[in-house]
């Protein structure tokens, strides 16, 4: 209790709230703009957080994180254009309802759903992270080495329509990680007698370049800007008690189905979403309405992708294992400011902890108010020519590169990534799993030798010992359930 | 097909490469556990073995992805390309103060902006905006330049 009392005094210092403010703004906008990915635009927002203490970069980034799940909504109700994928299941049922002349009312269920959702997702985050943690303290490299092939396989199987681009995408993360300096015995690694690779690859560069850089080289080469939008006034009407009363339940089991999405590794609010209105539509007495504008359409979506939020952060602060991009860029915002997240997190730095969850708190609430002016600010945003949008971008982008550590090293970085992710993204190689490797691929390989020195080179202990080998199980189910899927869908 | 066959034979060729330059590291037995090859190998063997089968699935099964990638649209990316590649050469020695605006001034003539008032306006705007912000109010380092430069951009952050 004395820690969340700490984590409030914290928040509420004029900077720290004006951060939460900021990023629960900016989170909207950013989500709301097709073409920046909630990934992306914590990565953008990251550059304005290299001179800030800890605790404020991750408030801002964290309430970022909030407000960009919400911001998608805006543009799937008014336009039909999902700003992020988690929102796309709003647009089924939420740009009906705006055909309908009942836009109003579907902004004003996306937002108090998505508050609600994500007021649950921080009270989740609260109850399990702290006992999570705490039993990951006995975890030993081999249960670790576990955990980081969930993460990366999850995401394959999970997060992708390819199983094998995506698996292929991590080996190549996992090799970029080995370059530099081998962190056991020193030795150099792919490095070629090159001064600047001896340090290895930093993996914000390549996030920067990868999410980012290729997006707009991606718009450049297509030739389109984000058109102007249609701006007609749209009275937000918040959703009344009585709506409130009648989808309770649904509400409540989106919330549930949300959280317990978002802690499995490689999922996020997209399935989260996927679930949830799979579910209502199953349990709902006129599944025929679902996708010409029903209400449980959009309270499911907008409830489970905004719960997912706090789910999503469990693993990565606890385990120090991100399920998805946004969450790896949120470990990397981590590291950059000197923390390493894992299970001594939470017992070290309780105070960054208890911030974490009160700002997180403040930016849920703040979305009531935001979610009002987001949707005046995109509207006007959305009429910026692409060419200023595009241009402040690139350069939000080579400065966050270069403030790192002040290096044009990470500048070439973050181009030749910014190059491989435009033609992976020509061929749908995805992106996210890359990313991860990068990030886990320390954890994975250290693992592993630390496991194979303690059991003096035997392979077969490390998948015997109780944790580890339930993790490798469930890696395998989660390898073969997309061949198993598609044998039970398509009989092949 | 041919763009996402000729990308994973890229991806291919680097492996093996990368998986051949492993024999060249220094080689340390610490225990039971391998040295600083064992761990590159074993992803570089998987990566290899993957390629191989999207390879086959491209070539045998006719599962690729249809890439609409236009000589127009290669030509877009390849300008914009040469332009970051330019400002990342020429940001050392010359600084941000003086690179930015150009960087700006491209793109966005790139990007469809071409009336030239319109042009200088927004970029060197949008410059000042960014040097403003981040050297001045959150004193992030921004290269400086070489030599006068370097001095010069000390009046700005």
């Amino acid at each position: 209790m004395g820690n969340l009392i700490i984590g409030f005094q914290t928040v509420f210092l004029p900077l720290n709230l004006i951060l939460v403010i900021l990023g629960s703004m900016s989170g909207i906008i950013f989500g709301a703009l097709p073409g920046i990915s909630s990934a992306m635009g914590c990565v953008l927002l990251m550059t304005f957080t290299y001179k800030m203490g800890p605790i404020s970069a991750m408030l801002l980034l964290t309430s970022a994180f909030c407000g960009s799940t919400y911001g998608g909504s805006i543009t799937s109700i008014l336009f039909a254009a999902p700003g992020t994928p988690s929102n796309v299941m709003t647009v089924l049922d939420g740009y009906p309802l705006k055909k309908q002349g009942r836009g109003g009312e579907a902004l004003g269920i996306a937002i108090t759903c998505s508050v609600i959702g994500g007021l649950f997702s921080v009270l989740m985050l609260f109850l399990i992270a702290l006992p999570l943690s705490k039993i990951a303290m006995k975890f030993g490299p081999p249960e670790f080495l576990a955990l980081a092939i969930l993460g990366l396989t999850a995401v394959s199987s999970f997060g992708s329509k390819s199983q094998l681009k995506a698996l292929l995408s991590c080996c190549i993360g996992l090799i970029l990680a080995t370059i530099g300096a081998d962190l056991i015995t020193g030795i150099e690694r792919f490095t070629f007698n090159s001064r600047l690779l001896i340090n290895g690859v930093h993996f914000i560069p390549v996030m920067i370049g990868a999410f980012a850089v290729s997006e707009v080289f991606n718009q450049i080469s297509e030739l389109t800007k984000i058109e102007a939008l249609e701006v007609k006034p749209v009275k937000v009407k918040l959703m009344s008690w009585l709506t409130f009363l009648k989808f309770k339940w649904l509400i409540l089991k989106s919330a549930v189905l949300g959280v317990l999405v978002g802690v499995l590794p490689g999922t996020g609010g997209t399935i989260a979403s996927i679930i949830a209105y799979s579910e209502a539509v199953r349990t709902s007495n006129h599944p025929e309405r679902f996708g010409k504008g029903a209400i449980e359409g959009v309270i499911a979506a907008e409830t489970a992708n905004n719960a997912s939020t706090g789910g999503a952060l469990v693993p990565t602060i606890t385990l120090g294992i991100p399920g998805s991009g946004t969450t790896a860029v949120m470990l990397g915002a981590f590291i950059v400011h000197g923390l390493r997240p894992g299970p001594l997190l939470i017992p070290t730095q309780p105070k960054l902890f208890y911030s974490i969850l009160v700002g997180m708190f403040i930016a849920n609430i703040l979305l009531f108010f935001g979610g009002y002016l987001g949707i005046k600010i995109i509207t006007q945003i959305s009429n910026f020519p692409y060419a200023i949008q595009g241009t402040t971008i690139l350069l939000l982008c080579v400065i966050g590169s270069y403030a790192l550590n002040n290096d044009i090293g990470n500048v070439w970085v973050m181009l030749i990534s910014g190059i491989v992710g435009f033609f992976f993204r020509k061929i749908e190689f995805p992106i996210a799993p890359l990313i991860l490797g990068l990030v886990l691929g320390e954890l994975a390989e250290q693992s592993l030798r630390q496991s194979l020195l303690v059991f003096g080179g035997k392979w077969l202990p490390i998948f015997l010992r109780p944790v580890s080998g339930t993790i490798f199980i469930i890696v395998l189910i989660s390898l073969v359930y997309p061949y198993i899927r598609n044998y039970l869908h398509y009989g092949k | 097909m041919l763009v996402e066959l000729i990308i994973q034979i890229i991806i291919l060729l680097m492996f093996l490469f990368l998986f051949i330059d492993t024999f060249f590291f220094l080689h340390v037995n610490i225990g039971g556990s391998f040295g600083p090859e064992g761990w590159p190998r074993i992803v570089l063997s998987i990566g290899i073995l993957l390629t191989l089968i999207c390879i086959y699935k491209i070539v045998r099964e006719k599962k690729y992805i249809a890439v609409s990638l236009s000589k127009e649209k290669l030509q877009k990316f390849i300008i914009a390309f040469i332009i970051m590649l330019i400002y990342t050469l020429l940001i050392k020695p010359f600084g941000f103060v003086l690179t930015t605006p150009f960087l700006a001034a491209a793109y966005m003539y790139q990007m469809g902006i071409r009336k030239p008032f319109h042009l200088i306006f927004s970029s060197l705007l949008l410059s000042a905006v960014f040097i403003f912000l981040f050297g001045r109010v959150l004193q992030v380092n921004l290269p400086r330049g070489l030599g006068s430069i370097r001095f010069l951009s000390f009046y700005f952050y």
